[in-house]
């Protein structure tokens, strides 16, 4: 069956091989520029190490004049010869490019258009937008601003596409990021999950110290029956099925003055093709996603391992999952969060995990949540 | 040199076509030719035969495409040779190193039971109805042979991703040669 089914496809039509190979060109390109990047990035540092070594040697030598050569193939060079720091060095080191979702190439103060990885729109809610500046941090700067981007090897890559203070109008665009993966049953080991078969809703869970109690946990449709939106932010977007999950946490009663953090995990069914993007979390009405996007990041999970273990067909796909951190309780103290995300037609059902961890210890899972949305 | 201009070549009967065709798909040729006969001996011959094939077919042949015309013959060419190797036991025996294909296939029919199916006409409407990005990661696992971590980097996805998009490929072609042979 394997020969035949091999066999099989080289009836394939000459377009779709050749749509292969040019999709390879652009791919290959795309590497090779990466990698001219990341040469250049490297011969830069290459040669600040040697400046920075070269006045070490020198600042040595004045501090003491006895102290020996650290180079002695540099001591011996004829007169005249220097020790060139670095041909590479009189290059720029240019940051052109961030993560590409699309294999775009974006320079700085160029307009480029670049597709939105949400719901249904998927194919035609391009967007074009200009760079302002391109930077590289570690984390996102503080107070993102519109068409601003923050580019790191280790770190999303996001576009803000509205105004980075107005939650809901257009949110925030990810248009590339570095993602962990994993099984899901490594990632259930790891943190102690339940199993998954477990139908569990809302609970109570010791953590550090102290406990919380997921009150309330609704799942609130606000779609109406021509599918538009009648929830109680302004957020954009008719074309999607807008859930809203209402959680009020209450009586954390750790006397540590520590901030709990809660990591919430959406995974869900069917979101290779459709998948669902979290848009919106407010807590007490407040928006607490949106000036800070580095505080939501995404990854990918794979779940391949439910499809082995269980007969739920849906759980056969990717996951996307989205944390979002910086959730701060103090003790005592009760609060309701709303997250808002959009699911496409297709989204059969997903999942939000909700664990609470103590910032000061950061074990997790100090606390747990499962509930399935069907 | 452009592919039309070598296509020219051969219209003009000259030799060196051949080598402009070696020189810029060779390795590419190559490759598709070792992932299935398992060796690089029978692959080289395979690709010589492969020339030779399209030195006798072009022209009249006038491929749009002289890349994807060229991997064609070859893949027909090994697959050739690999049913011939295995049927008089000259080599032992290659399994075609795609693991995943066993069990996915497994529950379904063995394609030789599709009597009215035109394979053409049912692989290129499977071909059609899957979405680009599926499309371009399946034909790079099955046709030419690439592993899932080269997929994963070539196209910018996780691995994992990568292997449920093939294992829904897989499923649909299953199940759309299932429909068109209960069509007939």
């Amino acid at each position: 069956m394997k020969f035949q089914f091999l066999k099989a496809l080289n009836h394939a039509d000459e377009k779709y091989i050749e749509e292969v190979l040019q999709y390879d060109d652009s791919s290959r390109s795309e590497r090779s520029y990466k990698m001219r990047i990341f040469m250049n990035f490297t011969a830069a540092a290459a040669c600040a190490a040697l400046v920075l070594g070269a006045g070490a040697v020198a600042f040595g030598r004045s501090a003491d004049p006895h102290t020996p050569p650290i180079s002695p193939a540099a001591e011996n060079m004829p007169d005249g010869e220097t020790t060139e720091p670095n041909a590479a060095s009189k290059d720029s080191v240019e940051i052109v490019e961030v993560e590409p979702t699309y294999n775009e190439r974006i320079a700085s103060g160029e307009t480029v258009t670049v597709e939105t990885h949400i719901g249904e729109r998927i194919e035609h809610q391009n967007f074009a937008f200009t760079l302002k500046d391109i930077t590289v941090s570690p984390t996102f700067p503080e107070g993102i601003t519109k068409a601003d981007i923050a580019c790191s090897p280790a770190v999303a890559a996001y576009v803000s596409t509205g105004d980075a203070n107005e939650v809901g109008e257009n949110g925030y665009t990810q248009i590339g990021y570095e993602s962990s993966h994993y099984d899901y049953s490594e990632y259930a080991a790891e943190h102690g999950l339940p199993p998954i078969e477990s139908e569990e809703g809302c609970g109570s869970e010791e953590s550090g110290g102290g406990r919380y109690t997921a009150r309330s946990l609704e799942v609130i449709d606000v779609v109406d029956e021509n599918g538009l939106y009648q929830g109680p932010m302004d957020v954009p977007d008719e074309a999607y099925k807008w859930v809203f999950l209402e959680l009020e946490i209450e009586n954390l009663t750790d006397e540590k003055q520590v901030e709990y953090m809660a990591d919430m995990e959406l995974n869900g069914g069917d979101l290779i093709e459709h998948p669902m993007t979290a848009l919106c979390i407010t807590e007490d009405g407040e928006p607490i996603i949106g000036p800070h996007p580095y505080s939501f990041y995404s990854y990918e999970t794979s779940v391949s391992y439910m499809s082995e273990h269980t007969d739920r067909e849906t759980y056969s796909g990717q996951a996307e999952g989205y944390k979002f951190h910086n959730l701060c309780f103090e003790p005592k103290e009760t609060k309701t969060l709303i997250l808002g995300y959009s699911v496409s037609d297709h989204f059969v059902y997903g999942d939000l995990f909700l664990k609470l961890h103590n910032s000061e210890t950061f074990t997790m899972p100090d606390g747990f949540i499962y509930l399935p949305l069907k | 040199m452009r592919d039309d201009e070598i296509v020219g070549l051969y219209f003009a009967r000259s030799e060196l076509a051949v080598g402009a065709l070696q020189e810029k798909y060779g390795g590419l040729l190559l490759k598709v030719s070792s992932a299935i006969l398992g060796g690089r001996a029978d692959a080289e011959e395979c690709l010589n035969d492969a020339h030779l094939a399209i030195w006798n077919s072009i022209p009249p042949e006038r491929p749009k495409s002289l890349r994807a015309y060229a991997c064609r013959v070859i893949r027909n060419l090994s697959f050739r040779r690999l049913e011939y190797n295995l049927a008089e036991k000259r080599s032992p025996r290659h399994e075609v190193p795609l693991d995943e294909l066993e069990a996915s296939l497994s529950g379904g029919n063995d394609l030789g039971v599709y009597e009215n199916v035109d394979f053409s006409v049912a692989v290129n409407g499977f071909l059609e109805d899957l979405k680009p990005q599926m499309r371009i990661a399946f034909l790079k696992r099955y046709y030419f042979f690439d592993s899932v971590a080269e997929i994963s980097r070539d196209m910018n996805i996780s691995e994992s991703k990568v292997k449920s998009m093939l294992m829904r490929a897989r499923r649909k072609f299953i199940c759309y040669f299932n429909e068109k042979e209960d069509m007939l």
